[in-house]
């Protein structure tokens, strides 16, 4: 399966493909960096003056590397679909062989933000639990209430950061806590079952 | 339990039938054990008879703080007969009506008051969907399993006047993460078990 790129994209990364080996490394570690800490205009005035363009040319080139990178991570495109999509794009041998390594050395880490990047519900993240037993409130006195507090700790997920997420202090009896293990406990199972182990087989 | 004086003034004309005869005594009793434990709309105290409505209504009251007092404190029925007795001048008819009635609803009035408070959202039920993810909109290729857990809460509102409502809590689990919740709270079931038995 090859990459199909849209024309602006084509032009904009038109311009590494004349460039010597050593600018592309260049370009390969300024993408890095747009991927880490996102676009630093200053780096790209200087990297266009000494290649006499315009700042946005290179920014451009920036970008489009690094949307080449993530539609290759989203398409899962293997090594040997990666290297003929570079050559079809009019890169040299060469070239093919530096964004290759690059492109296998950051696969596993973008995967993994693209990973975590489609769902907004938080996830979950730890629960705390203390078992108490009450003994009087002030409209009910001389009572022996078992009960279960509990914190559930939940964690939001844009990309590669955990962002902490709400914490929810909750409380149960012991029959509702037995219930709900059980609950889960089913549907634990679930995962494990022939039905769904069958369609995973099937679909992949 | 003790009961203050405006208290035991309006007990007065409950403890013998000259004052608020059986038959209003019984619809009295009635009206303050549904208003404890909610169960009906409050009927007018004007419709109980044509009697002095300030009487009815201080009678009203405290036979509602004796229902409530004697729950709070789990007040035994022979202290109760006997305080109605000695301390307020009940008939014996009468004190055995009352505390009849509050012998066979003390569970459900403590019940209720057990309600009354604050607390942390209360854990009734849990749901649960496996998904297997194929595709989304930033991966072409995704292939995994996902948990979507909705766990249902009561709690008061407090700004809808305490109505009670339930509260969803939504949240993903990887299978993994799964494992972790469960395993979590399978320690705190063998806790809570091991304590039963002791």
């Amino acid at each position: 399966m090859l990459l199909i790129l849209q024309d602006d994209h084509k032009q904009h990364i038109n311009i590494l493909v004349t460039q010597s080996e050593q600018v592309l490394q260049d370009f390969c570690k300024l993408s890095l960096e747009y991927l880490k800490r996102g676009p630093n205009p200053k780096l790209y005035q200087s990297a266009a003056q000494k290649l006499n363009v315009q700042p946005e040319v290179i920014r451009n080139a920036v970008e489009g590397l690094v949307h080449l990178l993530i539609r290759s991570c989203k398409q899962k495109l293997n090594d040997l679909d990666f290297r003929d999509s570079m050559l079809t794009l009019g890169f040299s041998e060469a070239h093919q062989e530096i964004l290759s390594a690059f492109f296998e050395n950051k696969k596993e880490e973008i995967l993994n933000v693209l990973n975590n990047y489609s769902h907004d519900l938080p996830h979950f993240k730890d629960l705390e639990w203390r078992f108490e037993v009450q003994l009087a409130s002030r409209s009910l006195q001389h009572q022996i209430t078992p009960l279960i507090t509990m914190k559930l700790s939940l964690e939001n997920r844009r990309g590669s950061v955990a962002i902490p997420g709400e914490q929810l202090v909750l409380q149960t009896d012991p029959t509702n806590l037995v219930h709900l293990t059980q609950v889960l406990e089913e549907a634990l199972l679930e995962a494990r079952s022939q039905h769904t182990r069958r369609f995973q087989r099937y679909i992949k | 339990m003790n009961l203050s004086d405006d208290i035991s003034q309006g007990l007065k004309p409950l403890g013998n039938s000259s004052a608020i005869n059986d038959e209003c005594f019984m619809k009295l009793l009635d009206m303050c054990v549904s208003v404890i434990l909610e169960s009906e709309e409050t009927r007018r105290l004007s419709q109980l008879g044509n009697m002095k409505l300030d009487v009815l209504k201080a009678a009203y009251a405290s036979l509602l703080s004796v229902l409530i007092e004697a729950a709070r404190h789990n007040v035994d029925s022979e202290v109760l007969s006997s305080m109605l007795a000695q301390d307020h001048n009940f008939s014996s008819s009468r004190a055995e009506k009352l505390v009849k009635c509050y012998v066979e609803n003390r569970t459900k009035l403590q019940a209720s008051l057990s309600h009354i408070g604050k607390h942390p959202p209360h854990i009734v039920d849990a749901n649960w969907t496996l998904d297997y993810c194929i595709k989304d909109s930033s991966l072409d290729h995704v292939g995994k399993l996902q948990y979507l857990i909705q766990i249902q809460a009561e709690t008061c509102d407090e700004s809808m006047d305490f109505k009670k409502i339930t509260k969803k809590i939504k949240f993903v689990c990887t299978v993994e993460e799964l494992q972790d919740f469960v395993s979590k709270l399978k320690d705190a079931v063998k806790h809570v078990e091991r304590l039963a038995v002791v």
